[in-house]
């Protein structure tokens, strides 16, 4: 069947308007769809502080024949010639004690120990200078260059003694991992009268939260 | 007798049936486009009446002290 051209004008009018008219529909859908993109969004987060320390290393001296003179070690040393005991500049087993801030605040740092060196090391010769600590900046391998966290730390040596209850190491240890690191070097004298055994002082290390 | 409509006149039709679709087809693929980055621009400037807010809130904990502890050990050995 041939269609006339009268009527295949008529379908191409029809889809001239279906065209115009579908085109109308989908720009008024665009615009509504538009309108509701526009609203206001909202993001809540929500961060708690968490006060945290960890000690990562315990200082290890090692084990020696008894001394025949005075001895003084140390575990920012080589302690050369003092019989077996350990090169604590290369024996990672007698570092310093390393403090890490592993929370996200800034943290005050204060030690506590039953001993001293009377009672660590025992012996009538025994004074309270044969037992001290030393706080540095950083990690006890870098010292000062590497992750060091401690603002305004006053490095100088002090005695470990139980009747300081307790000792300020660090006022303000930061904790950006950068920078949230702080050593406890140890020294310890011994001489010919300290008595022969294993001997270890237990160190206790609070951390709080900087106010 | 009715006179039909000419050739020329379809023709015409037909050309303009196209040119109106593809017309049609390009206007809604351009407001897509100018509504994706609308949306974009609502959100970053609020310049079209949209507003995006972000809260942070850090809480503080109740200064509780940590910490932990560590030794320090050595050992003499006796005389033999």
């Amino acid at each position: 069947m041939d269609l006339s051209n009268k009527s295949l004008a008529l379908l191409l009018v029809a889809a001239i308007v279906v065209s115009l008219g579908g085109t109308l529909i989908s720009l008024n859908k665009l615009n509504q769809q538009g309108a509701t993109g526009l609203a206001a969004g909202e993001v809540n987060l929500t961060i708690t502080s968490n006060t945290s320390c960890n000690i990562d290393t315990n200082v290890t001296f090692g084990t020696s024949g008894k001394p025949g003179g005075l001895w003084i070690l140390s575990t920012n040393g080589t302690n050369t010639g003092y019989g077996a005991f350990s090169d604590c500049l290369a024996t990672a087993a007698c570092y310093g004690m390393q403090i890490n801030n592993t929370g996200n605040t800034n943290i005050n740092i204060t030690l506590l120990t039953n001993y001293n060196a009377s009672t660590f090391l025992g012996g009538p010769q025994a004074t309270v200078d044969d037992f001290q600590g030393l706080a540095v900046n950083g990690t006890a391998s870098g010292y000062s260059t590497v992750r060091p966290g401690c603002r305004g730390l006053n490095e100088s040596w002090f005695y470990i003694n139980e009747t300081v209850r307790p000792m300020h190491i660090c006022t303000n240890l930061t904790w950006q991992d950068a920078n949230d690191m702080l050593t406890i070097e140890y020294n310890v004298t011994i001489d010919v009268d300290t008595p022969a055994g294993g001997k270890t002082a237990t160190i206790t290390i609070t951390c709080t939260q900087v106010a | 007798m009715e006179v039909d409509i000419s050739n020329k006149t379809i023709v015409v039709l037909v050309v303009l049936t196209v040119i109106i679709s593809v017309l049609s087809t390009m206007v809604v693929l351009t407001e897509v486009s100018n509504m994706k980055i609308d949306s974009v621009k609502t959100a970053g400037s609020g310049s079209s009446g949209g507003q995006g807010k972000v809260h942070l809130e850090i809480l503080p904990t109740p200064a509780q002290p940590v910490g932990g502890t560590g030794q320090v050990t050595l050992e003499i050995l006796p005389d033999r």
